[in-house]
């Protein structure tokens, strides 16, 4: 014979039941022998796999399995955020910049040195004009740029020293 | 915080985002829980690893679908749950019963039985256990374990199981009245 509350009785035991219920249970046990007899055995059943110690492996066991499931952990994919914060890291920008910047750095000496190099090339009659400490001196004074200018101040000195 | 001291979730949020060591430490507090309740679904130590080593990969990878305001704990066996049950439906394990390789599986700690005769009696009660959870279909199996074994409430475990509490209430009576009925048959 099944009472109204038998399917109660284990989750009365686990105290597991809404108060409602429970009452219901705790008015209905002290008029049946038959339910009571039943949350007996369940109870002495939930005592029993309370009582059950765990099978535990031994210690060399439990690291095998530890490094079989770390070692596998250890060739899983990064999350893609993890990747993408692994890219934009300044260690590896960091350098790459440096040389960039060194690059440019080089490559403009180079061409203003070039530069320079062709100016003498292309007017030796300035360089000429210009070993005279005078003549060097109106060009600083005068702020002359071009030989044809430092030609001018030449022949003006000329003209002076004839007067 | 130092990682060791870390809650589940803390290091459950570490590990979403790739850190493998407080994975590590997460594997290292549940180990123990999840191959019982996977021997608990196949009988063989053995076998409970491969699923154990199975279920934490999977935690590993959904870990980003955690959300820190659940219980970890549930999460966890929500996984092993769905990972046991699976794996016995497509037939790949099966709960062993009887035979001299099932009565090796029942390795009772000497520590917890210091006499012989405690020896005896917990293996005995170790076999029907084992008798007990073959005779339960396999959901009935995981709310039982779940509840006796891991000592988790009711609501968790309708969780876990991504069912009612009113059917976790009925699996749970269910699987407790089979194993009633077995020590009183045996007794």
């Amino acid at each position: 014979m099944t009472c109204s509350v038998t399917s109660e009785l284990t989750a009365y035991l686990d105290e597991a039941l809404d108060p409602l219920a429970r009452a219901q249970v705790e008015a209905h046990l002290p008029t049946c022998v038959t339910c009571n007899q039943a949350l007996a055995e369940l109870r002495e059943a939930a005592l029993a796999m309370s009582r059950l110690s765990r099978p535990e492996p031994s210690p060399e066991r439990s690291m095998a399995l530890r490094r079989r499931v770390m070692s596998q952990i250890a060739q899983e994919p990064l999350p893609w955020r993890m990747r993408l914060a692994e890219w934009a890291k300044p260690a590896r920008w960091v350098p790459a910049a440096a040389l960039t910047g060194a690059a440019t750095v080089l490559v403009t000496y180079s061409v203003m040195n070039s530069s320079n190099d062709s100016w003498k090339e292309l007017e030796p009659q300035g360089l000429e004009l210009a070993a005279n400490y005078e003549v060097l001196e109106d060009m600083d004074v005068l702020g002359l740029e071009s030989t044809a200018d430092v030609e001018v101040v030449a022949a003006l000195h000329e003209l002076e020293e004839k007067q | 915080m130092t990682v060791d001291a870390a809650t589940d979730a803390e290091l459950m949020a570490q590990t979403a985002r790739g850190n493998q060591r407080a994975f590590g430490l997460l594997f290292d507090r549940y180990q123990q829980s999840i191959v019982h309740f996977a021997f608990r679904f196949v009988g063989s130590r053995a076998r409970a690893e491969e699923l154990a080593q199975d279920i934490f990969m999977k935690l590993y990878r959904t870990a980003s679908r955690y959300k820190p305001s659940a219980s970890f704990k549930t999460f966890l066996f929500r996984v092993a749950t769905n990972h046991c049950l699976n794996e016995v439906r497509r037939g790949e394990y099966h709960l062993e019963t009887g035979g001299p390789e099932a009565e090796a599986q029942l390795d009772v700690r000497a520590d917890a039985a210091p006499s012989p005769h405690d020896v005896l009696q917990a293996k005995h009660l170790e076999r029907l256990v084992h008798e007990g959870l073959a005779n339960m279909s396999e959901r009935e199996r995981a709310a039982f374990s779940m509840c006796r074994f891991e000592g988790m409430a009711y609501r968790d475990i309708a969780e876990a199981l991504s069912a009612s509490e009113a059917a976790v209430k009925s699996l749970i009576h269910r699987a407790t009245l089979v194993m009633a009925n077995k020590m009183r048959r045996t007794s």
